[in-house]
């Protein structure tokens, strides 16, 4: 037998202090003695590796409740000893009223915005989910590729479905809807009993299979035929509510867009949508009957294809073969660019579908990201509030720790103490961070435009809250029940434990953080509203004050010239054209492929947008000409010219475009469905203006005259709007009666465009101030602890001759540095997270020094304000008092 | 107190321990017990019935020199009690008594092949 201690390994170091956690103190000498020399018999019997598994098989034997059931830690939470400490706990926290409050408070606030954007979180989670075999539904992506740009669109051909359940035997089901053809969109509606029209939205064209992929619950009405017959619709509970109070809708009539000869019938009522689902319709109309649905035409995308895979089918296998069909069906393409189809989950369309080209707009994964890394910021803002309140205030509490231990408890026992006293705070938190959520919801949902409520109902809640306290009761009283629970009795009922000094550099290192984190959000929503001014007053290349539109004047038919005529006899109207195609998103917006006349259409065709416009256009939007002339209506060639503007130009490659011939395609032909094209000659151009969203780059447009007069645009030459606005309602009385005077101004129509980033601003701020709020408490809390502490030192400094400046100087000083500090690191960070945001947008404000310098004064002056009110105080006190006690 | 009777298991530590004569700690009594039964006998049952049965007074224990070999810790030297020693008498009586109700003939195994 050998003794040499060199000689010989250890058993597995951690497995042993494992189990010394797990096994009672009494026997730890005598197993963990034993289980040694045995371990090393085996070692001289069968070798190292052996010994070790040996070693882990006789260890894992001491996990009986006979070694464990006597550790202290088990011994701390009996019963027994819960409520005393329970009733410990409560006694500090009435005594302690002061930090008690900024404590719960602190936590409430940062539970309750966790808990608002949680629900949130849940909410966009939670899209499309409701429908059966869910899993096995996709949309189909047309994906395409050419030199000048790439993306991914939801709008797909006309005979992509039927051909999707012709080849592939992996397809059940397709299906598809089509919500901006024709009378899809907003329609002018009106039922048998209306003598007025209404405007309505939420129009779309369906396949009669529709309901078969996409089981919406009917109220009434059979799903399988519903929509099995041409001019045919069914429409949403509300709906019909509103359009037929207390009839039965089905059987009944819809007159749209004044097609008295071809009404609507009714044939059943959809339950309306859940807020979930990215769909967003209220009437679904038959399409049976829709020409240009049925006429097999791979180049007229208008349609949004869904398909229903058979079980067991991979969309990844289905995606290779997709690519192969759509090289057959639609040739090589052209050197450079590619198209294929791909599938996207229907459950990941609202948030994945950020960069892909379609209908309706949906929401984001990034935000979900951001508002969660926010929300998980503020909690641990608060969170650290109460460690730093605990240890810093760990003093008061030295004595009582001492006696304890003094009286025969062991360190776990103390350690159970002060987690009992934080998941207490922490339940008393998530009380009123509840009440808080239920007050805050209904305005959160209004700034969010979200319907969250919160969900009683279900069972799943509960858990999670109870686990969500003691989570964070663990969380944020775990270090300071480690850092208090050390203290050694012996020192501290001496009295040698400075007095809250200890762990100084942490708690300043999690103050640093807690600002750093306020700054950083600060930064984002300065740079988000700058960003949202720079929208809102870049030079757009048009004029969008004081422009009219004056909505649906299409129904004016053969008087729409004699309308536009009185219309501009009205003093404050400067003139007025007629046209769907304005520049801000929600209007009419038109692709056609473009080429230069003679050269190959498959080799050298561009996508443009194709505006049909009068003459009136560019003077009533104020687009400045750089070359040649705009329409005019005495000039018969006219009818053949077309406007470019800048970028155009560049992409037709033309160096002097006046007189160039370029085609583009106009029409379907409805006997062969081949793609007809006509020939323009440009006569002028026009210089680039924002005719989309400022996401994107400005992109090639063509202009041809024509009367695609949906709308009317009117410039205004006056400020007395409301007088004008009434006599152009009056003139529309009296050439459409039976319509509703629909109207918009441009420029709001224009910021609607930004609603969505305008929202994410507002949150971005409220949530930048409640973090600020919550950081500025701790710090409110702490300056109060640090000045008690040093009030006998303050009273020295002013009996010597300290200046009233100088004290208050003098207690600022180290916080002020603190957040000098948090500055510093936070900038570089706000400044890279915001450039990422700033990406997503083609045109973008700089990011100025002058966010850094708001961003950074305004927390420091918060900061010391916060501050300064404590040291005032402390300043102000009568050193005589202090210095006596 | 806990009761004075004895488990089968603890009288063999109770018997192990006064045989091993000084030298009973955790380790000696569980490889003597092991070799004398020729039963898979774990340390940790050893050291659990060790320890109630220290508990109820039966054993008494010392701690020994602490060696390198045992990682630095010292040996539990077992000692049986005077309580102990009467426990184990007990058994062994009561057994006895046992066996001497039985009528011959009983229990007799044949030992003739």
């Amino acid at each position: 037998m050998v003794d040499d201690p060199h000689t010989y390994p250890d058993p597995p170091r951690r497995l042993t202090r494992l189990l010394s956690a797990l096994c009672a103190d009494r026997f730890w000498e005598e197993v963990s003695g034993d289980l040694h020399e045995l371990f090393l018999d085996d070692v001289e019997a069968y070798g190292v590796a052996r010994a070790n598994r040996r070693y882990l098989l006789n260890a894992l034997r001491y996990l009986t409740p006979f070694f464990i059931s006597q550790t202290s830690t088990f011994v701390a939470l009996q019963p027994a000893m819960l409520k005393h400490h329970l009733k410990i706990s409560t006694r500090h926290l009435v005594r302690q009223r002061f930090y008690s409050l900024i404590n719960i408070s602190g936590l409430a606030v940062g539970l309750a915005c966790c808990l608002m954007i949680v629900l949130f979180i849940r909410h966009e989670l939670s899209y499309d989910q409701q429908f059966a075999d869910g899993d096995r539904l996709y949309r189909v992506l047309d994906v395409f590729e050419t030199p000048e740009r790439s993306g991914m669109g939801s709008v797909t051909p006309t005979p992509l479905a039927s051909a999707l359940e012709a080849d592939f035997p992996e397809v059940e089901q397709a299906t598809r809807i089509a919500p901006q053809l024709f009378e899809a969109g907003s329609s002018l509606v009106r039922t048998a009993n209306d003598a007025q029209n209404r405007y309505e939205t939420g129009f779309v064209y369906a396949d009669p299979n529709f309901f078969a992929v996409f089981d919406f619950p009917f109220v009434q009405g059979m799903p399988e035929t519903a929509l099995a017959e041409p001019r045919t619709l069914v429409l949403t509970e509300r709906k019909a509510a509103e359009l037929f109070p207390g009839q039965d809708p089905v059987g009944q009539t819809l007159v749209l867009n004044n097609t008295t000869e071809s009404p609507f019938t009714i044939t059943g009522v959809l339950a309306d949508l859940p807020s979930n689902t990215h769909f967003r319709f209220d009437y679904l109309m038959s399409m049976v009957d829709v020409d240009v649905a049925q006429i097999p035409n791979w180049g007229f995308s208008n349609f949004v294809t869904y398909a229903k895979l058979r079980e067991g089918v991979a969309a990844e296998a289905l995606d290779a073969k997709l690519h192969a069909f759509t090289l057959a069906q639609r040739g090589e393409p052209r050197p450079g660019t590619s198209a294929t189809f791909t599938l996207q989950p229907v459950p990941d369309i609202h948030l994945y579908s950020s960069d892909i080209y379609g209908f309706w707009s949906h929401g984001n994964i990034q935000y979900v990201w951001l508002f969660g890394a926010i929300a998980a910021f503020i909690l641990l803002i608060a969170a650290i509030n109460f460690m730093n309140l605990s240890t810093a205030r760990s003093a008061n509490r030295a004595r009582e720790i001492g006696l304890r231990k003094v009286l025969g408890s062991v360190r776990a026992q103390v350690i159970a103490q002060f987690l009992v006293e934080a998941v207490v705070i922490s339940a008393l938190a998530m009380g009123m961070a509840v009440a808080l959520v239920a007050l805050a919801l209904p305005w959160f949902n209004a700034l969010a435009d979200q319907s969250l409520t919160l969900p009683w109902g279900e069972a799943g809640i509960y858990p999670i809250l109870l686990g969500t306290v003691v989570a964070l009761g663990l969380l944020a009283g775990g270090y300071p029940a480690l850092y208090l629970s050390g203290f050694q009795p012996i020192r501290v009922l001496k009295g040698s434990l400075s007095r809250g000094s200890k762990s100084g550099t942490l708690r300043s290192t999690l103050v640093v953080f807690q600002f750093a984190t306020s700054i950083v959000l600060l930064i984002g929503s300065l740079v988000v509203s700058q960003q949202m001014d720079f929208l809102q007053n870049k030079a757009l290349g048009f004029e969008k004050d004081q422009v009219l539109i004056v909505e649906d004047s299409f129904t004016l038919g053969d008087q729409a010239e004699a309308f536009k005529a009185e219309l501009e006899r009205i003093p404050g109207v400067e003139r007025s054209t007629a046209s769907s195609f304005v520049p801000v998103d929600g209007y009419v917006y038109n692709g056609a492929g473009a080429w230069v006349e003679g050269k190959d259409p498959a080799e050298d065709e561009i996508g443009v947008a194709k505006w049909f416009v009068d003459a009136d256009y560019a003077e009533t939007l104020g687009l400045e000409l750089v070359a040649g002339r705009f329409f005019d209506p005495s000039r018969p060639g006219d009818a053949e010219a077309t406007v470019l503007n800048e970028e155009a130009v560049a992409e037709f490659g033309f160096d002097d475009p006046i007189g160039q011939r370029v085609r583009s395609y106009t029409r379907l032909d409805p006997e062969t469905g081949e793609l007809i094209s006509d020939a323009y000659t440009v006569i002028g151009v026009v210089k680039d203006f924002h005719f989309q969203s400022m996401r994107d780059d400005i992109g090639p447009l063509t202009m041809v005259p024509g009367q695609g007069g949906q709308a009317t645009l009117v410039k205004l030459s006056t400020n007395e709007v409301q007088g004008t606005l009434a006599q152009v309602e009056a003139l529309w009385t009296q050439f459409a009666p039976e319509q509703p005077f629909r109207y918009n101004f441009l420029d709001e129509r224009f910021a609607q465009m930004y609603t969505f980033e305008a929202r994410v601003g507002r949150l971005f701020g409220v949530f930048t101030a409640l973090a600020m709020l919550v950081a500025c408490l701790g710090l409110f809390a702490l300056a109060a602890f640090m000045t008690e502490q040093r009030r006998q030192e303050v009273g020295i400094r002013k009996v010597l001759g300290a200046s009233l400046t100088q004290i208050i100087v003098l207690l600022t000083r180290h916080f002020a540095m603190l957040v000098g500090i948090a500055f510093v690191v936070a900038a570089p960070v706000g400044y890279l997270l915001m450039d990422r945001w700033l990406q997503d947008f083609s045109y973008h404000a700089p990011i100025s020094a002058t966010v850094f310098l708001v961003a950074g004064v305004s927390a420091l002056l918060i900061a010391v304000l916060t501050i300064s009110y404590q040291a005032t105080r402390a300043a102000l006190a009568n050193p005589a008092e202090t210095l006596r006690q | 107190m806990k009761g004075n009777n004895l488990g089968e298991f603890e009288e063999l530590i109770l018997l192990t321990v006064a045989a091993l004569h000084g030298g009973a700690y955790g380790l000696a009594i569980q490889k003597s017990l092991a070799a004398e039964t020729e039963r898979k006998v774990t340390l940790s049952a050893v050291h659990a019935a060790c320890n109630r049965l220290q508990d109820k007074g039966f054993l008494s224990a010392d701690f020994g020199a602490a060696t390198a070999r045992r990682g630095g810790k010292r040996k539990k030297l077992y000692t049986v009690t005077v309580r102990g020693q009467q426990a184990v008498h007990e058994a062994q009586a009561l057994r006895m008594r046992l066996w001497r109700r039985i009528p011959p003939g009983n229990l007799q195994i044949d030992v003739s092949w």
